[in-house]
């Protein structure tokens, strides 16, 4: 007697609608907040008065959005395929 | 026990008696909400106659401004009020006429200037109460605000009426030694007002010689942008809306115009007294403290020093306002976060209540949020003040502009009204808003923008995660058009002494369905009766009136009766049973046990989602209901199983949770 597998398996669906709809938008919301973040650090390095604290919560806020970035135009090229 | 001391006795969601006696009226609500708007008379005014500089008799034209700002910007958010009558302020007000995007950008950058609500007023009650204790006590400080924060907290998971009816007093200490000071000043000075006025005009044309009229502007616009701190807390009442007294809207406008005329004269006020008084900065003491000296320090009737009397109550109230504005933080902070949870852009636990009907997950993270600002910055008011008042301008230009937008659509009555409104907010904000970002940006104002650029990061991050769960749980929805149509024949009775499998659902979906065919598959022939089980979660989004609880409980019965449907199709013996309450897993255990004892031979289960790879934020977003539960009925001698849902990640077409 085989052990009884657990029925229920969920797998996203590759036709999901409306999901790419959105990924623009969200990726020039990005690309907009990365810049916000980006201006302390690159101020920093063109002798700017921005603080070791803000440039350090920038470089933060820049990596993530750079991480989130990433993860959408993934979304957005596997959306193309 | 130590938990009911502090926190007060459970509240009964379905009790209309409930909602009536958790509500405030316009006056308790102007305490609550109005003091951050009114403790910003404090240091609002006093940078911006500061920016003055030598310019001062430019402070009549400010103090104008500052109070035509006040109304502008209130008789604008009269209006949003009008149109969101069930409140959210500025977030939703973003996200329903410019989109989730602008939204979310509107409320991570409240919730970001709502934690600095907090430190900035309890930072800045703790340097005017502290300035008359000895100089040695100062190490004392930051611990002593830290526990204030602590304290408003617990005030805050009590209840947000309790926390206001003990601030009320000291709320109308500072109305009435304001208004001595305000009406008082400027009427003792009645006389003397033709010869402040050729100084003022004598003034304004050095000014305008040495400076040129583009110059003198750029004056009056630096001062005018330093004291944008005035300006904040105005939008309170329209996040605020659903702690209002029924007729809400009324009471939040009464409200609005209790805080906009009181802040609007203080504000002015204070400014026109410097002039009169002709008050100069002096080092260690805030301006109004200078002017308080000045306006009463030499009443001495009968020899008696009352005056000192008066100038010490005065600031003393003014720091202790400054302690009770931190409150708009702690209600309206938890009320954004709750709306954004019910869109997901945060975890969805922000948006459930406690049984004391609070949101404490929002008034805990603002507590801890606001402590660790104010330890990263020492508790200095300065450095805070600069971080604060960016953010809330954001909020202000993003609603603004939604209301533009809306009114440029509308072709109904009331446009031109309303465009010239929201048309002349929108100018003002975003003027203050260039104003403070170019004054504050590079001297640690970036800061508060780069914090509210990472929280919006995480909201995307957030909601992108929820968006994959609920597109894969949704696919399940397919076996609904597998389902038998019509019935077998009549179902048998419900055997109470039989077998019987206890399944806890949530709306009819494919989700409940599919437990209930796993049970039938995994226990074929075992179980005699099935009793569908759901409790009906009273959230934030709910607790809007007793109307709506009781829609979802309504709501949630008819789904129950949809699997009653199904498994008379099926012919299984069924029955349902419905609680309401606000904590899941505590009202779900007292169901569970009383069905135990109604079918002693009850299995309960419960189904949880498991994903292929654990990572740190599935566990911040989704609840431990059904591990939590099946410990709790474990622990209480019941049979219960978890059945796992898995969700997986390798299907192309979504991002994976990375």
């Amino acid at each position: 007697m085989s052990p009884a597998r657990t029925p229920l398996r969920l797998a996203p669906p590759a036709d999901l609608p409306g999901r790419a709809d959105g990924v623009g938008g969200d990726l020039g919301l990005l690309v907009f907040l990365l810049g916000v973040g980006l201006v302390p650090i690159v101020g920093s390095f063109a002798g700017g008065r921005f603080g070791e604290g803000t440039v350090g919560v920038a470089t933060v806020a820049s990596i993530l959005c750079l991480r989130e970035l990433a993860a959408e135009l993934r979304a957005l090229v596997r959306a193309r395929r | 026990m130590i938990r009911r001391l502090l926190l007060g006795a459970p509240r009964d969601v379905l009790d209309p008696r409930t909602h009536h006696a958790i509500s405030l009226v316009a006056l308790l609500a102007w305490v609550g909400l109005g003091a951050d708007g009114l403790s910003s008379s404090a240091y609002g005014p006093d940078e911006a106659f500061r920016a003055l500089g030598s310019h001062g008799y430019l402070a009549v034209a400010l103090a104008l401004a500052t109070a035509l700002t006040v109304l502008v910007i209130s008789v604008a958010y009269g209006q949003i009020i009008r149109r969101f009558p069930f409140g959210g302020g500025g977030y939703l007000v973003a996200t329903s006429l410019l989109g989730p995007r602008a939204g979310v950008v509107s409320g991570a950058a409240l919730l970001v200037d709502y934690v600095l609500t907090i430190s900035v007023s309890i930072a800045g009650g703790g340097d005017a109460i502290f300035s008359f204790l000895p100089p040695g006590l100062a190490a004392w400080k930051l611990p002593v605000e830290a526990a204030a924060i602590g304290i408003l907290l617990l005030l805050n998971l009590r209840g947000v009426k309790e926390s206001v009816a003990v601030l009320a007093p000291i709320f109308g200490l500072f109305v009435l030694t304001h208004a001595v000071l305000v009406f008082g000043g400027i009427g003792a000075h009645l006389p003397e007002v033709p010869g402040v006025a050729r100084e003022v005009s004598a003034g304004f044309r050095t000014g305008m010689a040495e400076l040129g009229p583009v110059g003198l502007l750029a004056v009056f616009v630096r001062a005018y942008s330093m004291g944008a701190g005035t300006y904040t807390g105005i939008e309170a009442v329209s996040n605020g809306i659903q702690i209002m007294r029924e007729p809400k809207v009324q009471t939040a406008r009464r409200t609005m115009t209790y805080m906009a005329v009181s802040l609007a004269v203080t504000a002015a006020g204070i400014l026109v007294c410097y002039l009169l008084f002709d008050v100069r900065p002096e080092p260690g003491k805030t301006m109004n403290a200078v002017l308080l000296e000045r306006f009463a320090g030499g009443w001495r009737p009968g020899g008696i020093g009352l005056g000192a009397g008066f100038v010490v109550s005065a600031l003393v109230a003014e720091g202790a306002l400054l302690v009770v504005a931190a409150q708009a933080g702690f209600i309206d902070g938890p009320r954004v976060m709750a709306n954004m949870a019910t869109d997901s852009w945060l975890p969805h636990r922000f948006a459930q209540l406690s049984d004391r009907l609070t949101m404490q997950n929002g008034v805990l993270l603002m507590g801890a949020a606001s402590l660790l600002t104010l330890f990263y910055t020492n508790g200095d008011l300065t450095h805070l003040v600069t971080m604060y008042s960016i953010n809330v301008f954001v909020t202000f230009s993003l609603s603004q502009l939604a209301m533009v937008r809306h009114w440029i659509r509308t072709r109904g009555g009331g446009r031109p009204r309303g465009l010239a409104i929201h048309g002349v907010a929108l100018v003002l904000c975003t003027s203050i808003l260039a104003g403070t970002v170019y004054e504050k940006g590079a001297h640690g104002g970036w800061v508060t923008l780069a914090v509210t650029g990472a929280v919006i990061a995480l909201c995307l991050l957030i909601r992108r995660h929820y968006r994959r769960v609920q597109a894969s749980l949704a696919r399940l929805d397919g076996i609904l058009e597998a389902l038998p149509t019509s019935s077998r024949g009549s179902p048998p009775d419900l055997d109470r002494t039989a077998p019987t499998a206890v399944l806890l659902v949530g709306g009819y979906g494919g989700l409940g369905v599919h437990a209930l065919l796993t049970v039938l598959r995994v226990f074929p022939g075992h179980f005699r009766n099935f009793v569908f089980v759901s409790v009906g979660v009273v959230d934030s989004a709910t607790m809007k009136g007793v109307e709506e609880v009781d829609r979802m409980r309504l709501d949630t019965e008819r789904s129950l009766r949809q699997y009653l449907e199904l498994a008379r199709r099926l012919g299984l013996a069924a029955c349902h049973r419905l609680e309401v309450g606000t904590e899941v897993v505590a009202v779900a255990e007292g169901l569970c046990h009383a069905i135990a004892r109604e079918f002693p031979r009850a299995v309960f289960f419960a189904g949880k989602l498991v994903f292929e790879r654990e990572r740190w934020i599935q566990r911040l977003l989704h609840n431990e209901t059904a591990y939590q539960l099946q410990r709790r009925l474990q622990f209480g001698g019941l049979n219960a199983m978890v059945m796992p849902v898995r969700v997986l990640e390798e299907t192309a077409g979504l991002t994976p949770a990375s």
